[in-house]
C-alpha cells in the first residue's frame, strides 16, 4: 500500500481514538480551569487520568503531524514544503516526548 | 502557441470574490481552521501545562496566573470551542469515509447537527468549569 | 499552491457598458468577464444591458442575445443548449453551472458571468481545458478487460450490477465540479479533481471491468485521490445532480477494504 492510503487510513484510526480522549480533555481541561498545584497533581496522580494524557498526547500529535503536513502539502510549494513538514514533527515529536516524561514524574512518580 | 499560452490569464477563483461561500465550504474551513488553531496553540500550550506541573508548585502557579489571565482566559475558551467543534466535525467526517450521509440534504442535516453538538459540548465544558 | 490574489496579469477590471435597445422595460445586466489575447490588456468586465421581453428563458439565450444583437466579439462555447454536452460551463454569480440549464429568473438582477475558475483563459469565457482532458486520458477510461467474454462477445450485466453505474454515466464531463474544487485550485496539476475521480469510479463499479486493482493501485496516491478532504462544493455544483463527493468516497472504501483482504 502506497503513502496514499496508508497515511490517510492511520489518521482515520487516530481519529477514532481520539474521541473518547478528545472528550476526556473537555472535561480535564475544565476541571482544572484554576486548579491550585495540590488540585492539578491529585488530578494527575489518579492512574487513568495520567493514561489518558499520555494517550491524548501520543494519538493527538499524531494526528496534528499528519494533519498539519495535509495543509502544508496544499498550500506549501516544494521548497519550503519539506522544511516546513520537517519541523512539525519535531514539533510534535518534542510535544510527545514532554507529556510522557510529565506523566511518568507526576502520576507514576518516577 | 507556447508563448501565448503563458500570457493566458488565470481564470478568477478565489472563495469571497469570485466563489460563493456555502455551507458546506465555511464547515471545512471552520474544519481546519480549529485543527490549526489546536495544532498552534492549544497542544504546545497543553505540552507547556504538564511540563510547568512536573516543575514543582511555583512554576505551576505561575502557569495557572496566565491561565487566568484574559489572554489565558480567551485561549481556554477557544479551545473548549475547537475541540468541540473539530470533535463534532470530525465524527461527520469519518461517518462520510464509510460513504454515508453524503446526499445533499444529508450534507446539511449533518452539518447543522455538528454545529448544534459543538454548543451542546462547549455548554457543558463551560459548566464543569463553572 | 494557496494564493491570495490573482497573478497581476490576471486581475479583472471595469470594462464599458452597453445599454439595453431603447423601450426595454424588463432588463437585467450581464457582467461578462472579457480577456482578448491579441490586445495584451488584463482581463475586464463589460456590463451588457438586456431586454427580458425579447429574449429566451435561459441565461445562454442572453449571452446568445448579446452576442447576435450587441457585441459579436464576445466569446464562449455552446452546443446543444439542452444540457447534455456540457460546453456553456461557467462560474455564473460565483457558482459554476451550465448557462443553457440555468433560467434567468432564478438570477439577481445582475448577474456576473465568468469562465470556469482557476484555468488559463483562451479567451472570454474559453478556458483551456487540455490539462482536464489530459487528466481524464490518464485513467485509461474505458472497459479493461483481458478475459475472453461470455456468449460469443456479449458481457453480460444483471439488473443489479447495471444499475451501480446509475449516478455515474450521466456525467458530461463539463467541469463545474473540477473546478469548483478548491483542492484542486490548490492541487491540480496533482490532484485528479472530482469529475475525474467520479470518472475512475465510474470503472470500479463496472461489473464488467476486470482491472479493479491495477485501477486501484494507480488511485492510490497521496495526491491523485488523497486531496480530496471532502469539502463537498463538487456535489453542491453538479448541474447534472450527481454526487461526485459520494463517488470518491466509495473509491476511498474500496482501498480500504482491499487493505482488509
Amino acid at each position: 500500500m502506497s503513502a496514499g492510503s496508508k497515511d490517510w487510513f492511520r489518521q482515520r484510526v487516530a481519529a477514532v481514538a481520539l474521541i473518547p480522549l478528545s472528550a476526556w480533555l473537555l472535561w480535564a481541561g475544565a476541571s482544572l480551569a484554576g486548579a491550585d498545584y495540590a488540585a492539578a497533581t491529585a488530578f494527575f496522580s489518579q492512574p487513568l487520568n495520567g493514561i489518558a494524557a499520555l494517550l491524548l498526547a501520543i494519538v493527538g500529535l499524531y494526528h496534528t503531524q499528519s494533519g498539519v503536513t495535509s495543509i502544508i502539502e496544499d498550500y506549501i510549494p516544494s521548497g519550503a514544503r519539506g522544511v516546513l513538514i520537517f519541523v512539525t514533527h519535531v514539533g510534535c515529536g518534542a510535544g510527545v516526548v514532554a507529556v510522557i516524561w510529565a506523566v511518568v514524574n507526576v502520576t507514576f512518580g518516577a | 502557441m507556447s508563448s501565448k499560452s503563458k500570457l493566458r490569464p488565470l481564470s478568477p477563483y478565489m472563495l469571497g470574490p469570485y466563489y460563493r461561500f456555502e455551507f458546506q465550504t465555511l464547515m471545512s474551513i471552520a474544519f481546519r481552521l480549529s485543527g490549526v488553531f489546536m495544532a498552534l496553540v492549544l497542544a504546545p500550550l497543553g505540552c507547556l501545562w504538564m511540563l510547568m506541573l512536573v516543575m514543582g508548585p511555583e512554576s505551576f502557579a505561575a502557569m495557572q496566573s496566565f491561565m487566568a489571565s484574559w489572554l489565558g482566559t480567551a485561549i481556554g475558551w477557544l479551545g473548549a470551542l475547537a475541540v468541540s467543534f473539530h470533535l463534532c466535525a470530525g465524527i461527520r467526517h469519518l461517518a462520510w469515509d464509510t460513504a454515508r450521509f453524503l446526499e445533499k440534504p444529508q450534507i446539511r442535516a449533518t452539518g447543522w447537527l455538528a454545529v448544534f453538538g459543538t454548543l451542546v459540548l462547549f455548554a457543558l465544558t463551560l459548566w464543569v468549569a463553572s | 499552491m494557496l494564493q491570495l490574489r490573482l497573478p497581476k496579469n490576471a486581475r479583472p477590471q471595469e470594462g464599458k457598458t452597453f445599454p439595453a435597445a431603447e423601450g426595454a422595460k424588463r432588463t437585467k445586466t450581464l457582467r461578462i468577464y472579457r480577456w482578448d489575447p491579441d490586445s495584451g490588456d488584463n482581463p475586464r468586465v463589460d456590463r451588457y444591458v438586456i431586454d427580458l421581453d425579447d429574449c429566451g428563458p435561459m441565461l445562454l439565450d442572453a449571452i446568445n442575445k448579446v452576442k447576435n444583437e450587441i457585441d459579436p466579439t464576445v466569446t464562449y462555447r455552446r452546443s446543444c443548449r439542452e444540457g447534455i454536452c456540457g460546453s456553456c460551463a461557467m462560474n455564473i454569480d460565483g457558482k459554476n453551472a451550465l448557462a443553457c440549464t440555468t433560467a434567468l429568473d432564478a438570477l439577481d438582477d445582475d448577474v456576473t458571468v465568468f469562465p470556469l475558475p482557476h484555468l488559463p483563459v483562451v479567451k472570454d469565457l474559453v478556458p483551456d481545458m487540455s490539462g482536464f482532458y489530459e487528466q481524464y486520458a490518464s485513467i485509461k477510461p474505458w472497459l479493461r478487460n483481458e478475459a475472453v467474454p461470455v456468449e460469443e462477445g456479449e458481457r453480460l450485466q444483471s439488473h443489479d450490477e447495471r444499475e451501480k453505474l446509475d449516478g455515474l454515466y450521466e456525467c458530461i464531463l463539463c467541469a463545474c465540479c473540477q473546478t469548483s474544487c478548491p483542492s484542486y485550485w490548490w492541487n491540480g496539476d496533482k490532484y485528479l479533481g472530482p469529475a475525474i475521480l467520479l470518472q475512475a469510479y465510474r470503472w470500479l463499479a463496472d461489473s464488467r471491468d476486470g482491472d479493479t486493482d491495477a485501477r486501484l493501485d494507480e488511485l492510490d496516491d497521496a495526491y491523485k485521490l488523497y486531496r480530496c478532504h471532502t469539502i463537498l462544493s463538487c456535489t453542491s455544483a453538479c448541474p447534472k445532480g450527481l454526487n461526485p463527493g459520494l463517488a470518491i468516497a466509495e473509491t476511498k472504501k474500496m482501498l480500504l477494504e482491499r487493505r482488509g483482504r
